[in-house]
């Protein structure tokens, strides 16, 4: 697969093949220039905000933030942004339906459908655990996106080295993320290879080309990597591997920026705690 | 007489037992030389390059880097390596870094340089392979030929004495075998020994100085391409096509 750059308009233009879009997002993001380590501490940080909300309500504050911060500065497309949260949105919509409905032997609860000899009820108590869990869980993933979508791996790698994180840990995801990139391709031209000649006709057809190359793929994974690690070791790899990185300082403004978030979002936070909310509603 | 850069002395090596990869080779390089090799698939060309650089070790045989033999220690090794660069034939098996100027930085780091020095010859290897508006892009979403220039950048960083490129012009367009003619014309200029394995007999008419044919493992001639092209008995054993310019040129003597 190839894709062009065009400077000017900071876009790719792809040719067939779909790769992996959150990784190109994050490329192309208008926050790709800002620094790496304050990134990462944003959305940390507003992960634990989330987790530590007691009624949700810091973790949709902070979850408009993180959208803001996305779509606005990183300029994302709503849609792209959309498509990508649709996956996490259908797991947490399911297990919020799980939280939400019990079965019981007794008619209770405020909505209640009789079924095998009991029934499915919804209480209160289960919506509010339901509402909490979901909305908790898909704020924090707006504060995880905000990092993918705008911090390329590679960048969120070298972050965790500074931080001490352990070398195998470090070099397994250097080589990881760019397998998956080999790999992908290799996929992708075996499934070209195999569509010129009709293997995804029918069903039965596409069961068998898929299967067949799944099976070559780990050949050709075996072979690409033991190339590789020839290549590598051609350049006099000696079991380290460190790059040249751009270096992004962070701007005054930034940080002016970060601290009166952070200063906001644990008012906000201490509110919701003492529960001065239950008390104006 | 140019000076002995590396030897190979009986160097045989191969990958399964009773078949081997290359087989009881000898051959001098001379620093400066423009050299070709060819053979045909499977012939051993790759696996030789790969012999050179230390990253197989040979079953038996020796080879000399400035008339020292190498022992297959970690610090001579990286000497080695330092100094005799492989320019693989395919890009994407080479990349491994996320940006471009990552990937051009990996050699420097291995051999052991700080950030600064690093960060000078980077940039300016990218400048005169005109890879500047690339260098926090990733490579592996480049199109083939800025692939092919940034892994030949990956290896002229380092500024070896040898460089070896593995078939360099198989997967290129016109425009890039023409830009990639003038990198090694530039590299020869500077004084850089160059091999170049490939199955363009043009390309060998006019740019070798030397021909080595490999056939099942073996060399079978080191020569003059002039030489090499005129023995038949070679053409038909490694299966050689003539230079359409060697053709012309017989012709042309013998009306």
């Amino acid at each position: 697969m190839h894709i062009h750059f065009n400077k000017k308009h900071r876009k790719y233009h792809k040719h067939g093949g779909k790769t992996l879009d959150i990784d190109q997002y994050a490329v192309q993001s208008g926050l790709v220039d800002m620094n790496p380590d304050l990134k990462l501490l944003t959305g940390v940080l507003s992960l634990v905000l989330c987790l530590m909300s007691p009624n949700g309500i810091t973790a949709i504050v902070v979850a408009v933030f993180m959208l803001y911060i996305t779509l606005y500065h990183g300029k994302l497309k709503a849609l792209q942004y959309f498509n990508l949260i649709l996956i996490p949105l259908f797991f947490i919509t399911l297990s919020g339906l799980v939280l939400l409905v019990d079965f019981s032997k007794k008619k209770f609860g405020f909505f209640n459908i009789s079924i095998l000899g009991g029934y499915l009820i919804v209480t209160q108590t289960s919506m509010k655990t339901a509402f909490l869990v979901s909305t908790r869980a898909l704020c924090s993933i707006t504060c995880l996106y905000m990092i993918s979508l705008s911090t390329p791996l590679f960048e969120i790698i070298g972050v965790l080295r500074k931080y001490k994180v352990p070398e195998i840990i470090i070099e397994l995801m250097y080589l990881i993320y760019r397998f998956i990139f080999i790999l992908l391709e290799a996929y992708h031209n075996m499934k070209t290879a195999a569509d010129t000649r009709l293997g995804y006709c029918n069903i039965k057809r596409s069961y068998y080309s898929f299967f067949g190359i799944c099976s070559n793929l780990f050949v050709i994974a075996f072979q690409k990597a033991s190339k590789s690690f020839d290549a590598m070791e051609a350049r006099g790899y000696n079991g380290n591997l460190k790059f040249l990185e751009k270096d992004k300082p962070v701007k005054r403004l930034q940080i002016v920026f970060f601290l009166f978030y952070c200063f906001i979002m644990f008012m906000i936070l201490v509110l919701e705690r003492i529960g001065i909310w239950q008390k104006i509603f | 007489m140019a000076e002995n850069i590396l030897k190979v002395e009986n160097g045989t090596f191969s990958y399964e037992e009773n078949r081997f990869a290359i087989h009881n080779v000898n051959m001098e390089i001379n620093a400066g030389e423009k050299i070709a090799v060819i053979g045909n698939n499977g012939a051993g060309k790759s696996t030789f390059f790969l012999a050179l650089n230390g990253v197989i070790k040979l079953d038996s045989g020796d080879i000399y880097f400035h008339n020292e033999k190498l022992e297959y220690r970690r610090n001579s090794l990286l000497e080695l390596r330092k100094k005799v660069g492989i320019v693989f034939q395919n890009p994407d098996e080479q990349m491994i870094a996320s940006t471009v100027e990552g990937e051009i930085s990996f050699g420097l780091y291995n051999v052991g340089y700080q950030k600064e020095t690093v960060r000078k010859k980077v940039d300016e290897i990218m400048e005169r392979l005109e890879l500047k508006e690339y260098s926090t892009r990733p490579p592996h979403y480049l199109s083939g030929g800025e692939k092919k220039r940034v892994s030949i950048a990956d290896i002229m960083v380092m500024e070896p004495e040898i460089i070896l490129f593995d078939e360099p012009t198989a997967s290129l367009d016109c425009k890039n075998i023409q830009l990639f003619k003038k990198q090694v014309n530039e590299l020869h200029e500077k004084g850089v020994t160059l091999l170049i394995s490939t199955h363009d007999m043009n390309f060998v008419w006019e740019w070798a100085d030397r021909v080595i044919v490999f056939s099942n493992g073996t060399i079978i001639a080191d020569d003059k391409a002039e030489n090499i092209f005129s023995k038949e008995d070679i053409v038909e054993q490694a299966a050689l096509q003539k230079p359409i310019l060697f053709d012309f040129g017989i012709k042309s003597i013998s009306i």
